[in-house]
C-alpha cells in the first residue's frame, strides 16, 4: 500500500542511505554499460595485485 | 530554477554514468548483479593500497569505518564515505535553502544528481588528498603518493558507479546501504566467532572466550565482561536486544484508511510508519561525527600536537597510545563512543553529553530529512491526492488531508529521532557490536532489502500486479 504514493506525477525521492538521488531523469553524460563497470573494477583490482607482486616495496 | 545548480549543467556532459537498462531487469539477474557489486566490494576491501605501510589504528575510529564501509589500508580505505559526506552537504545545503531544486521539474531533478555526482567526485579527490598528506599511510615519496591517489580515485568512482548500477534497477537496493551491512555483518560475525587470540589470552569471539573464562573458573561477572574492550557476551547479547527492539520497532505504524476515488471497492490502509525518516538521521549524525573526528585529527597533528593551543583544544586534544590515538577532550571527546560501561563511573558526564548529543543531532536531522526528502504532510496529501486515493469522511483536497496527516508526522519525526538516537547511543555503553549505530543500520536495511525483495519476486510471479504495486 504505502507504494501508491510513489505513483504521483513526481516521483518520489529514492532515499536510499539518506542520499536523494534521482535516478529517472538522466542527463546526457558519458553512458556506460553496466558491464564495463565490473570490468574496471576487475582490473583496477588486478593491476594492484600485480604490482604487489611485480614491484614489491 | 536553482542558480546555483545552474553551475553544473556544463559539467554534467563530462560525469560518467550507468546505462538504465532497456526493460525489465528479472529478479534472478538482480540477484546476480546485486551479488557482484557485493562481490567486487568485498574483494576491494581485502586488497592492500599499493605503497603504504600501516601503523596501528586507534579503536575511536570504529564509528568511521561502520558508517562508510571502510577498511584500512585497502582500495576501500575512503570506503563510501565521500559519497556519504557529498550527499550530506549537498542536502544541508538544499535543507538551508542555499540551493533551490524544484523536485517537481525533471530538469532539475537531472540537475540535482549531477550535482551530488560532481560534489562525491570531489570528496573522493579532497579525502584521498587529506589522508595522504596528514600522514594517514607514512610517510611516503611523492611519486607513490601519487600512486596512492590514483588508486583511492579510481575505486571512489568505482563505488559510485557500483552504486548507480543498482539503484538505476540492475540490482536490489542500493550499493551505499548494501556495503554498510556487508561491514557490520562481516564485524559482528568475526566479534563473535573469531578464533585468533588476543591480549587477554583468551579468543577474541565473544562466544570461545565466554566458554574459555567458564573452564579456567573465572568468577560468573568475568564470563560475561572483558576489560580491554575485547568483545564480550555482554556485548552479544545486547547486540540480540537491539536486533530484537528494532525489528519491533520498524513494524509499529499509524494506519490511514483510504480509498481509491475512482476504482469504488478498493480499500486500503496507508502506514506510516514510527520510524518514518528510519535510518536516515543516524547515518548523518554519525557521518557528522566522523568528519569531526578527521578533522580535528588533521589539525591536531599539523598544528596542536602539544594540546597547547586552547582554541584548537575546544575541537579536539589527543593523547598518543600504542593504539592510536585517543581523544582527551574537546568536542571530539563527546562526540565518540565513550566505550563500556566502565565509562558510566568513570566520566558520567561524558556518557551525558554523548547520549545528548547524539539524540539531538538525530532529531534534528529527521525533521531536516522530513523538509529535504519531501515527507513532509503538505507533500505527502498532495501525493495522495495525485494518486487518485482519498480518506474516507474527509473532502478530496488538500486541505484536510493535510490537516489530518500534520496531527502525526511531526510527532512521528520526533519520536523515530529520539528512539533511533537513544538506541545507538545508549547500546553503545554495552559494547554492542559493530557499534550502537551498526546494529541499528544492520536491521532497518536488513529490513528495506526484505520487502524490496518480497515486491520483486510477486512482480515477477503475477506480472500484472506490477502497474498496481508500484
Amino acid at each position: 500500500m504505502s507504494r501508491k504514493k510513489r505513483e504521483s506525477s513526481t516521483p518520489m525521492p529514492m532515499s536510499s542511505a539518506g542520499l536523494m538521488r534521482f535516478f529517472q531523469d538522466e542527463v546526457r553524460g558519458v553512458r556506460i554499460r553496466p558491464e564495463f563497470v565490473a570490468a574496471w573494477a576487475i582490473i583496477l583490482i588486478i593491476t594492484v595485485i600485480l604490482a604487489h607482486v611485480l614491484f614489491p616495496i | 530554477m536553482g542558480r546555483f545548480l545552474e553551475l553544473f549543467k556544463p559539467i554534467s556532459r563530462f560525469i560518467p554514468e550507468v546505462n538504465k537498462p532497456e526493460r525489465r531487469v528479472s529478479f534472478n539477474a538482480k540477484l546476480a548483479w546485486t551479488g557482484l557489486a557485493l562481490v567486487i566490494y568485498l574483494v576491494m576491501s581485502e586488497i592492500p593500497l599499493y605503497g603504504v605501510s600501516m601503523g596501528p589504528e586507534s579503536s575511536a575510529m570504529l564509528t568511521y569505518r561502520v558508517i562508510f564501509a571502510s577498511t584500512r589500508g585497502t582500495l576501500m580505505e575512503l570506503g563510501i564515505g565521500p559519497i556519504v559526506t557529498a550527499g550530506l552537504i549537498i542536502q544541508l545545503l538544499a535543507g538551508a535553502r542555499m540551493i533551490e531544486v524544484d523536485f517537481s521539474n525533471p530538469e532539475d531533478r537531472a540537475l540535482f544528481t549531477a550535482a551530488s555526482k560532481v560534489f562525491s567526485l570531489a570528496m573522493i579527490m579532497l579525502q584521498s588528498a587529506i589522508y595522504i598528506i596528514s600522514g594517514a599511510f607514512g610517510t611516503v615519496t611523492f611519486g607513490i603518493s601519487i600512486l596512492i591517489f590514483l588508486q583511492l580515485l579510481a575505486s571512489g568512482i568505482i563505488i559510485m558507479l557500483l552504486d548507480e548500477l543498482l539503484q538505476k534497477g540492475w540490482g536490489i537496493g542500493s550499493g551505499i546501504s548494501l556495503f554498510i551491512v556487508a561491514g557490520i555483518a562481516q564485524r559482528i560475525w568475526w566479534d563473535s566467532l573469531s578464533f585468533i587470540p588476543v591480549g587477554d589470552g583468551k579468543r577474541l569471539g565473544a562466544i570461545f572466550a565466554f566458554f574459555e573464562s567458564i573452564i579456567l573458573g573465572e568468577p560468573i561477572w568475568n564470563w560475561f565482561h572483558r576489560s580491554g574492550g575485547f568483545p564480550d557476551m555482554i556485548g552479544l547479547l545486547t547486540t540480540i536486544t537491539v536486533f530484537a527492539v528494532v525489528i519491533y520497532v520498524e513494524g509499529m505504524r499509524v494506519e490511514l484508511p483510504v480509498s481509491h476515488s475512482t476504482f469504488r471497492g478498493y480499500r486500503g490502509k496507508m502506514p506510516i510508519k514510527l520510524l518514518y525518516v528510519s535510518n536516515i538521521p543516524v547515518i548523518f549524525a554519525y557521518a557528522l561525527f566522523a568528519n569531526i573526528q578527521l578533522g580535528s585529527q588533521l589539525i591536531w597533528q599539523r598544528w596542536n600536537r602539544d594540546n597547547s593551543n586552547f582554541w584548537l583544544g575546544l575541537l579536539g586534544t589527543y593523547n598518543r597510545s600504542e593504539r592510536g590515538l585517543i581523544p582527551t577532550g574537546g568536542l571530539v571527546y563527546y562526540v565518540t563512543s565513550p566505550g563500556g560501561i566502565e565509562a558510566i563511573s568513570t566520566d558520567p558526564l561524558r556518557v551525558i553529553v554523548y547520549i545528548l548529543i547524539v539524540v539531538s543531532v538525530c532529531l534534528l536531522f529527521s525533521k531536516l530529512w522530513i523538509e529535504v526528502g519531501g515527507m513532509g504532510p503538505e507533500k505527502v496529501a498532495e501525493q495522495l491526492i495525485q494518486s487518485g486515493m482519498q480518506v474516507p469522511g474527509f473532502r478530496r483536497s488538500k486541505g484536510p488531508i493535510e490537516s489530518l496527516l500534520r496531527r502525526y508526522i511531526p510527532t512521528i519525526t520526533i519520536l523515530g529521532g529520539l528512539i533511533v538516537g537513544l538506541i545507538s547511543s545508549v547500546s553503545e555503553l554495552f559494547g554492542v557490536f559493530g557499534s550502537g549505530m551498526g546494529a541499528l543500520l544492520c536491521v532497518s536495511i536488513l529490513y528495506q532489502f526484505y520487502q524490496v525483495i518480497i515486491q520483486e519476486q510477486v512482480e515477477d510471479i503475477y506480472p500484472f500486479l506490477r502497474g498496481a504495486l508500484r
